[in-house]
């Protein structure tokens, strides 16, 4: 009897922590540059029991397995492409396709992040919301310089307009891209860390399957429909293996009124 | 009557297995390619009985007396193809298997085909076994290993890389005798003896890329399950209840005056 009990909670756990992941991805789902997480069942080891007893039958039958249960699989980052919408700001930077922009936070660590809602510091620095560096190669000062004579082309390269309508590069963007999504560890507001094994530098003008679009944003990856008829899902299914604990307990209960 | 006892206590000892096993499909529901077990439940070869006549005992017959879990058996009939939109979700539409080796080196079979690639590029599924196939048809199964970063997969299992060349193609096979699979590890079955022999060409199942298979366990099924294990290991514990009444009657009331 206990292990139906114990089988019914390891259901109830691992639908309860299916719904923490849904509610997070719904609670982003306008947050821009989220990369939703999925999580996926896998049943428990079995077990055997021993099949019936021989004494009358005669016949000894081995032993039977049995299931105990289900947990979750470790949650993984689906790095689908966002939609892309317009932004007001010249420095709303979207990637289209893979890779990521490199931030550097106070203790000089490499961020990666999607999201690119970049301004300009008052140091000159390119930086985004937070006051991260945004990391870049032969980067000038952009101090003076007004955001909308700050042009992007899609390979990463910045060019100043100035007021003689003169032409001057101030540097590129770097980008970074991952072995695979597993390695991603969160950092918080959007932003991830990895190892450095796992980290390279993205050569993305010759790939041309990365593209940054200047005026840009990248929306959330959240699907809110599938998300919530997979939360439709795991509620009835924590609420049918409540019933099974439930059932198990009644059980439980006939065995100890047995004796009246 | 003490036997009638033991009867029913069989009756509640074998509903309460059953309800462990339910209560694992119920678990399971959403898990990709799980297989819904079902116990076996078989009376006990009936005894002998026979009455006392003066001088002798003459047999009147075979009583049954209770009920034992003998076996289980797994229902591998197909879950609903549910789309990922992952290209290296592959799923078996049909009845087959893809092949994989448990780390024995053990000849196996399995229906997940959830697929990430190691560092070294070898294919695994989401359960940790290696998928195997052969560089040339007709070629020896081996684990696969691809070089190229993406890759895509065809309805007969061939593996193509991004320029259309044929890289592998995965073994996938049918069993002619499924009652023979054995769970040997989460989601992986073997045949204990001569599992080779068993194989026969998947002929009416092919590979659909960007798919999992879903479990197919069937809620409403299981529920019902549920409430007739219930009531039937409530009826068992009344007709205990009921014995023990007789019983009190017959050790405290014959005799009273």
């Amino acid at each position: 009897m206990y292990r139906a009990l114990h089988t019914g909670r390891t259901g109830m756990k691992a639908y309860q922590d299916k719904l923490d992941v849904i509610s997070n991805n719904l609670a982003n789902s306008q947050t821009d540059g989220y990369k939703k997480i999925e999580t996926d069942f896998v049943s428990l080891l079995k077990d055997s029991i021993k099949g019936m007893a021989s004494d009358l039958s005669g016949n000894a039958s081995g032993t039977i397995p049995m299931g105990t249960g289900v947990r979750t699989d470790n949650a993984c980052r689906v790095l689908e492409q966002g939609m892309l919408a317009s932004d007001e700001n010249p420095l709303s930077l979207a990637l289209e396709g893979q890779g990521f922009f490199g931030l550097e936070n106070e203790s000089g660590d490499l961020l990666l992040t999607r999201d690119g809602h970049f301004g300009i510091s008052a140091g000159g620095d390119l930086v985004n919301g937070n006051g991260f560096l945004v990391n870049m190669e032969d980067g000038e000062s952009l101090e003076g310089i007004m955001p909308d004579h700050i042009e992007i082309s899609s390979a990463g390269e910045l060019f100043s307009t100035g007021e003689d309508g003169e032409r001057k590069s101030m540097g590129k963007l770097k980008l970074y891209k991952i072995s695979s999504p597993e390695v991603l560890t969160d950092a918080g507001n959007g932003c991830f860390t990895a190892s450095k094994e796992h980290v390279e530098e993205l050569e993305f003008e010759e790939s041309g399957e990365t593209a940054v679009r200047q005026g840009y944003a990248e929306k959330s990856n959240v699907d809110i429909g599938q998300e919530m008829i997979d939360m439709m899902i795991s509620q009835r299914a924590y609420q049918m293996n409540a019933r099974a604990v439930q059932s198990a307990d009644d059980m439980w209960s006939l065995i100890n009124n047995i004796k009246r | 009557m003490i036997r009638g006892l033991y009867t029913a206590a069989s009756g509640m000892i074998a509903q309460q297995k059953r309800q462990e096993n339910v209560s694992n499909n119920i678990a399971n529901i959403e898990t990709p390619s799980f297989k819904k077990q079902t116990l076996l439940v078989t009376a006990r070869k009936a005894s002998e009985i026979s009455k006392k006549s003066d001088g002798g005992k003459t047999p009147i017959g075979k009583m049954q007396l209770g009920l034992g879990v003998e076996g289980a058996a797994t229902d591998f009939s197909q879950g609903l193809l549910r789309e990922t939109g992952r290209q290296e979700d592959l799923a078996i539409d049909g009845d087959g298997y893809f092949k994989t080796r448990l780390v024995s080196g053990q000849a196996a079979y399995t229906r997940n085909g959830s697929l990430n690639m190691d560092s070294e590029g070898y294919l695994f599924n989401s359960d940790g076994f290696p998928v195997l196939g052969s560089k040339t048809e007709g070629g020896s199964d081996e684990p696969i290993k691809i070089d190229a970063e993406t890759f895509s997969v065809d309805g007969q299992g061939n593996i193509t890389d991004s320029g259309g060349k044929k890289l592998w193609k995965i073994a996938f096979v049918g069993i002619s005798d499924t009652e023979l699979l054995k769970e040997a590890a989460t989601g992986v079955y073997t045949i204990a003896q001569g599992g080779p022999g068993y194989e026969i060409e998947a002929e009416n199942a092919r590979i659909v890329s960007g798919m999992q298979e879903a479990s197919n366990v069937n809620a409403l099924e299981e529920m019902v399950k549920l409430m007739e294990i219930s009531r039937s290991f409530e009826s068992n514990q009344r007709i205990i209840q009921s014995i023990d009444e007789t019983l009190d009657k017959a050790v405290n009331e014959i005799g009273k005056l």
